[in-house]
């Protein structure tokens, strides 16, 4: 799987439409993808309060609005992205790291999905995420998730 | 204990996070041996589901689980079978709470 990182300064319903709006011009989601993903996230919300190690969150929204699955490793480029949280929408937290993912086909991606999530019990790779820019997250993800092949292709913009 | 328990798992859009939750809790049941059906619905679909067919428990990954459910449902909030944390002191719960709604 192609997988890109991005910088971003604007707020979360920003972040969604301008990595919507390139994705579709790449081919990876359809028109439809962007106001899919900006609802679903604010009916189901997708931040994650990984303990007290790191919070991230994982945007996503139904497969048919994607034709062919990636996903983006999105930071702020000074601060952080606000999400609320999957467990308790009323609550707010800081992201520090946003994966947006870009589901086509839910059986193999959650594979992925559960490769990846197991990497939180990995000290050094919480520190990764922590303090690292997107692309070196992405070359991390590269080594340490060998199994699945993942293609980094540089900055989505 | 039940011969086979049945465990419906629901998010949002039925992607992503209920499907991790449910790869992961299949995972812990199977270690002890357990058997379940375990089934992934949308959290809006849910109502409707429960009606046609009664889940022992219920896991939600995304906020609070529909108000409409009976009473009898085991709720159960399933971070950690997002975050990798804790798993087994959610299993151990579930399990818990299962054999004291049975006896």
């Amino acid at each position: 799987m192609e997988i890109f990182s991005a910088f971003s300064n604007t707020d979360q319903e920003g972040l969604l439409r301008e990595l919507s709006a390139v994705l579709e011009s790449k081919g990876y989601v359809k028109d439809t993808y962007q106001e899919s993903i900006i609802q679903r996230e604010k009916m189901h919300p997708t931040g994650l309060m990984v303990e007290d190690l790191v919070n991230i969150a994982i945007p996503h929204t139904d497969v048919e609005h994607v034709l062919k699955p990636t996903m983006v490793v999105v930071k702020h480029r000074n601060g952080a992205f606000k999400f609320q949280r999957m467990d308790a929408p009323a609550i707010e937290i800081p992201a520090d790291v946003v994966f947006l993912l870009v589901v086509k086909e839910s059986d193999g991606y959650v594979t992925f999905l559960a490769a990846l999530t197991n990497l939180f019990q990995d000290a050094e790779f919480i520190d990764l995420l922590k303090s690292s820019p997107p692309d070196k997250i992405c070359e991390g993800l590269v080594e340490k998730l060998k199994q699945f092949d993942l293609n980094y292709k540089g900055k989505l913009y | 204990m039940a011969d086979k328990y049945l465990i419906y798992v629901a998010c949002g859009s039925a992607a992503a996070s209920a499907a991790l939750a449910r790869r992961r809790l299949i995972d812990e049941l199977a270690k002890r041996k357990i058997t379940a059906d375990v089934e992934v619905h949308r959290i809006l679909e849910l109502p409707g589901q429960v009606a046609q067919r009664k889940p022992d428990v219920v896991v939600v990954t995304a906020g609070q689980a529909p108000a409409a459910l009976p009473e009898d449902i085991i709720i159960v909030q399933g971070i950690p079978l997002m975050t990798g944390f804790g798993i087994e002191g959610l299993v151990d719960e579930m399990l818990k709470n299962l054999e004291s709604r049975e006896s």
